[in-house]
């Protein structure tokens, strides 16, 4: 029992409970509903020219509920149901369909999911024609892409990737339900109202927001190979948001985001205003910065910043599809089994993690959108290649899906990140890693480094048309200085390419660091967690960010000047 | 909902302060923000603020949808949502930013919606919407100056004229909840009966229950304060006709705001709605035809609309340095004292109604939003045009505004129409215009003619309309026909209206780039020409799968 005990505390802080089956599949009357028009669609479909030789439904019933304060008010409080259908049809073979990318014209990026709101199943006439009508135009789109894909095929020069457009995911039978959580909005307002308050008066704040939403319901799935799937989805989360504008029109911002399992683990009232607190203090700290300059220097990424910079600048690059695509910089294309950054990271995804250190997991999920099992991923071990982000589009040597088909509700699946974890094979506590940064400013001579506290939305070059950079916004930075003291800047951005910066990490710290968000790329927003440690770079090119062509407003903040601010 | 008080009525001429802001919430923070503006709002080197305005709309609204008898989209607890606009006129009287088009698209007032509900949430806001639109009309106003040196426009007519301060105050009652049981359980009612029609590949129900409390300040000290309540059946259905046509119809039919809805009356609306869709099922496809039309009450709202009351619109044309011409401006402008409509007809617009004959009228303005009284206006006199609406900035030969100055978060105040009434001279009755109709068609050697139930929509002087009736001059039979193109429909047909009934109804429309809504009450009227072609649209395949 002991050992048990020890392998619970060691392992359950980062893998968090393993879920099980609880219900019986053939008993759930949408799924059954779902088979019922899909069997019946599909039989005729797969003898049409082209044929649809592939038909997958997808169902989300749940609830998504948020409210929305500002300034002792309540700007939104809704509770919307959530009731949504999607029908994804495949037309020609699995060699070459109309999901294939188009050369030389528009994307055929959301021509092939057809997806709109559905009413209840309860009355099975409007659900199934509600499919019905999916079928048909989802199927008369795949034709017609079909169409276009195979001409497109005959007219461009050949891609270097002749890999299959599809391969058929396995039959998979899984049903797991979880009861709906509570949550009453209204017993947030009064914290949220109180939390807002403490923003009145401060004369650097131009908006605030707080929120709490939650995101819960089940997800269906069927297709024509035989794959029957219910699994419960759930995202409960608290944020607020500060922003301010600088003289110069800089805007600056700080925030705060809290994923729990349920809305009893939101934060007490006493740690909101905490953090609120100092959130604002750091806003009006950066508003009152001096402004950084271009440089490059020895720099830490701390924590949250680290794992924004591990998935924006190589996780992207890691998602297979983008080998295939000829428009894409396919940045790792060939590299498999080499050195391609750093052999101190180890980067891995795994959607199969629910929490990390007691947070839960917002990429985690059982079975992706194309119903194929999650399971973890290496990507990179010890900076070497292994593996990609695989959906059911095979690319050269890797033939089939790991499960991370992802998407948005309306968009065409393309392999994402799911939980993406950084870790170093040798790491050092924080404070030791600032005490290298401080020797390798001294080392190099430079006047000063940098540490990135924190990183915000920014974006990644993936595509042959431009560089293939990344330039993401340093949302607070400190400037260190070889006597060690700091000093908060403003209207920094980090820039680089992805193989130098991640070949300059010389150390990582003990700090793993949890991001949870989520991320827009071709297949929409799909919600992600990631997770690194802290990291010292040898070097880390810094820039100017752009500022807004707007100064402050003329007049202070009516409650600002009240207080005589 | 019915139970309004009247506590101030328009006040023309008061003295100043002699009408009492009402204490709320939304007046405070609109007082309050204003002041400071007033006092305080300035960038040196810039014109200062001459006139300031502010309008708050707090929305509730309660849905209940079903599709084939499920519900759909169910949202059963009231939602409310705070919008705020600003508008600023910088300069003075005489010249101001007012009328210029400073962005190539837009001519919008700073606004926001989602506005926190709390007197410092609102005040922030109406804080940071005024700071945007002065900056805005500071540099409007010299863009503005320099065009019109560059153009050597040199009119005398002011950009804003005077009008005595008024006030409008009623008494906001707060939104009914709905029993969200009985609501869903009568939409899932109506919408399951369109299970009887195997071809419809939708059907659906909703009642939409709303209620807009608008609050207005400017700095001249004019305000207002009520409450718009709007409440509808919304039925919706899709098919596919037997040549394979995609066709669609919705109908909003109206309800009276704080009723539980009559059941009974409700399901007879359905069936009604029913009996159009079997109608447009079995209709046979529109041949060429150029001929007399008879245009229903609902329809002839649509013809009004499109024809007369955008060119009675926006009398004023703005300025722009991106284009000679505002394409926006009503074509009635230069029309004053010309025939524009069939001598048959008067035609009036009444902002101050609130309903007319039961059904609630959607753009009551006691005072407009440059906070002037609205004037009820004769725009045309057997079939000449009389008057125009008019705003605070003057057209030639106009010395004061006729205050139809309206506005939303996406249009600046401009001259709007809001219920506007064709009235014609002498009125048959339904049996005597058919009569009038297969007559002209005898006499033009016509074997048909047509009646519309609905006007499409017409773009370029052509529309596309999905459904009308064939009325045969041999026996007077009826028959259903879809795919209508119309063609060469310009304001010219407007004077080719033969006669009309005595069948008025009320048509509500939403202008879509401004978002106004807005009403129209005509009678069915007769239009002697209208040229009809069959449709180009090319018709579905067959669905590889029939429906479940």
């Amino acid at each position: 029992m002991k050992k048990y005990f020890l392998l619970w505390a060691l392992v359950c802080p980062v893998l968090g409970f393993a879920a099980a089956p609880n219900c019986a599949i053939e008993e759930e009357l949408p799924l059954k509903l779902m088979e019922q028009q899909l069997t019946r669609s599909f039989k005729i479909l797969k003898k049409q020219n082209p044929p649809i030789y592939y038909l997958s439904y997808t169902y989300k019933e749940g609830e998504d509920a948020v409210l929305g304060v500002a300034y002792d008010g309540v700007a939104v409080k809704r509770v919307t149901p959530v009731s949504s259908a999607e029908v994804m049809a495949r037309a020609g073979s699995t060699k070459l369909d109309n999901t294939r990318a188009l050369r030389g014209e528009r994307e055929n990026w959301e021509l092939p999911v057809w997806s709109a709101p559905v009413p209840d199943p309860s009355d099975p006439k409007g659900f199934l024609t509600a499919w019905w009508k999916g079928t048909q135009q989802a199927a008369e789109n795949a034709q017609r892409d079909f169409s276009r894909v195979q001409s497109n095929v005959r007219s461009m020069a050949a891609v270097r990737d002749q890999s299959d457009d599809f391969v058929f995911p396995p039959k998979e039978t899984y049903c797991r339900t979880e009861k709906l959580q509570e949550i009453d909005l209204t017993q947030y307002e009064d914290m949220l109202k109180e939390a807002s308050r403490l923003a009145r008066g401060k004369d650097f704040v131009l908006t605030s927001s707080f929120s709490v939403s939650a995101e819960q319901g089940h997800r269906y799935f069927a297709d024509s190979r035989g794959t029957r799937l219910k699994t419960p989805y759930s995202f409960f989360r608290l944020a607020y948001q500060f922003s301010g504008r600088s003289k110069d029109g800089l805007e600056i911002s700080r925030d705060g985001i809290y994923d729990v399992l349920s809305p009893q683990d939101f934060p007490s009232r006493e740690k909101l205003l905490a953090d609120v607190d100092k959130s604002l203090r750091e806003l009006e700290e950066l508003s009152n910065a001096p402004e950084g300059d271009p440089y490059n220097a020895p720099t830490i990424l701390k924590g949250r910043a680290a794992a924004v910079f591990v998935h924006e600048v190589m996780g992207h690059r890691l998602e297979g599809y983008r080998l295939k695509n000829a428009g894409d910089g396919q940045t790792l294309a060939g590299k498999v089994g080499q050195q391609v950054i750093s052999p101190l990271i180890t980067i891995t995804a795994d959607p199969t993690q629910t929490q990390f250190k007691g947070e839960p997991l917002r990429g985690h999920y059982e079975y992706d959108d194309e119903g194929v099992k999650a399971r973890p991923v290496t990507l990179i071990e010890n900076g070497v290649l292994k593996n990609f982000l695989m959906q059911s589009s095979p690319i050269e040597g890797f033939p089939v899906s790991n499960g991370h088909g992802r998407k948005q509700t309306g968009r065409r699946a393309e392999a994402r990140m799911s939980v993406i974890r950084a870790t170093a094979s040798q790491t050092v506590p924080y404070e030791k890693l600032e005490e290298m940064l401080v020797e390798e400013i001294k080392r190099q001579g430079k006047p000063y480094g940098f540490i990135v506290e924190d990183l915000g939305g920014g974006f990644t070059l993936t595509g042959t048309g431009l560089p293939q950079s990344f330039k993401l916004e340093a949302k607070r930075v400190l400037r260190v200085y070889p006597d060690g003291h700091k000093e908060v800047v403003r209207g920094l951005d980090v820039v680089g390419t992805p193989l130098v910066s991640f070949n300059k990490i010389l150390a990582a710290g003990d700090d793993d660091t949890l991001f949870n968000g989520s991320c827009g790329a071709e297949s929409g927003w799909v919600p992600q967690s990631n997770i690194a440690p802290s990291l010292l770079f040898e070097n880390l090119e810094m820039e100017k960010t752009q500022k807004s062509d707007f100064k402050p407003p003329v007049l202070p903040a009516p409650d600002a000047e009240e207080e005589g601010k | 909902m019915k139970k309004y008080f009247f506590l101030l009525l328009i006040c023309l001429a008061w003295p100043l302060g002699a009408a009492q802001l009402p204490d709320n919430m939304y007046f405070r923070a609109m007082n309050d923000e204003m002041r400071r503006t007033q006092k305080q709002l300035r960038v040196k080197g810039s014109p200062k603020p001459y006139f300031t305005a502010y309008k708050v709309i707090a929305s509730s609204s309660q849905n209940f949808s079903a599709q084939f008898g499920a519900p759909y989209a169910v949202r059963e607890e009231p939602q409310t949502l705070l919008e705020a606009a600003v508008y600023t006129y910088a300069g003075d009287a005489k010249n101001n930013s007012s009328g210029f088009v400073n962005n190539a698209y837009y001519y919008r007032p700073a606004s926001a919606s989602s506005v926190p509900a709390s007197y410092e949430g609102l005040r922030r806001m109406l804080w940071r919407l005024t700071d945007s639109a002065y900056v805005a009309a500071g540099d409007s106003y010299e863009k503005k100056m320099a065009y019109k040196r560059q153009k050597n426009l040199t009119d005398d007519l002011p950009d804003f004229s005077k009008s005595p301060k008024a006030s409008y105050v009623e008494e906001i009652m707060p939104f009914p909840k709905a029993d969200a049981e009985q609501y869903q359980q009568l939409v899932n009612e109506l919408s399951a009966l369109g299970k009887r029609l195997p071809y419809l590949e939708n059907f659906g129900a909703s009642l939409r229950l709303a209620q807009q409390d608008i609050y207005f300040l400017d700095s001249e000290g004019d305000f207002y304060q009520y409450s718009q309540p709007s409440c509808a059946l919304i039925l919706s259905s899709s098919l596919r006709n037997k040549d394979g046509y995609q066709e669609s119809l919705t109908d909003n039919i109206p309800l009276e705001c704080g009723q539980t809805p009559d059941a009974a009356e409700l399901r007879a609306e359905t069936e009604e709605f029913l009996t159009r869709l079997q109608d447009i099922y079995q209709a046979k496809k529109a041949e060429p035809y150029l001929g007399p039309v008879l245009l229903e009450p609902k329809a002839a709202g649509g013809f009004f609309n499109q024809l007369f009351i955008r060119n009675a619109n926006n009398s004023k044309p703005l300025l722009s340095a991106q284009a000679e011409t505002d394409g926006t401006a009503g074509q009635f402008k230069d029309k004053l004292g010309m025939r524009v409509i069939s001598h048959l007809l008067d035609v009036y617009d009444r902002p101050q109604l609130r309903e007319y004959k039961g059904r609630s009228l959607p753009a009551f303005t006691p005072l407009d939003d440059e906070g002037v009284p609205a004037q009820e206006l004769q725009l045309v006199q057997s079939g000449k045009l009389l008057a125009l609406p008019t705003v605070r900035s003057l057209i030639e030969g106009q010395k004061q505004s006729n205050g139809h100055a309206r506005m939303s978060g996406w249009i600046y105040p401009r001259a709007a129409l809001t219920h506007v009434f064709f009235v014609p001279k002498t009125s048959l009755t339904q049996e005597e215009l058919e009569q009038k109709l297969l007559d002209r068609c005898r006499e033009l050697g016509l074997e048909y003619g047509y009646i519309f139930p609905r006007f499409p929509v017409i773009n370029g002087g052509k529309g596309e309309g999905s459904f009308a009736w064939r009325i045969y001059t041999a026996d007077g039979r009826k028959e259903p026909v879809y795919g209508l193109r119309l063609e060469g429909i310009t304001t010219r047909s407007l004077r080719d209206v033969l006669a009309a009934g005595a069948d008025e109804e009320v048509s509500v429309f939403t202008d879509s780039s401004t978002m106004l809504p807005f009403a129209v009450v005509a009678p069915s009227v007769l239009v002697d020409e209208i040229e009809i072609l069959p449709t180009q649209r090319k018709p579905d395949r067959a669905p590889f799968v029939p429906l479940p």
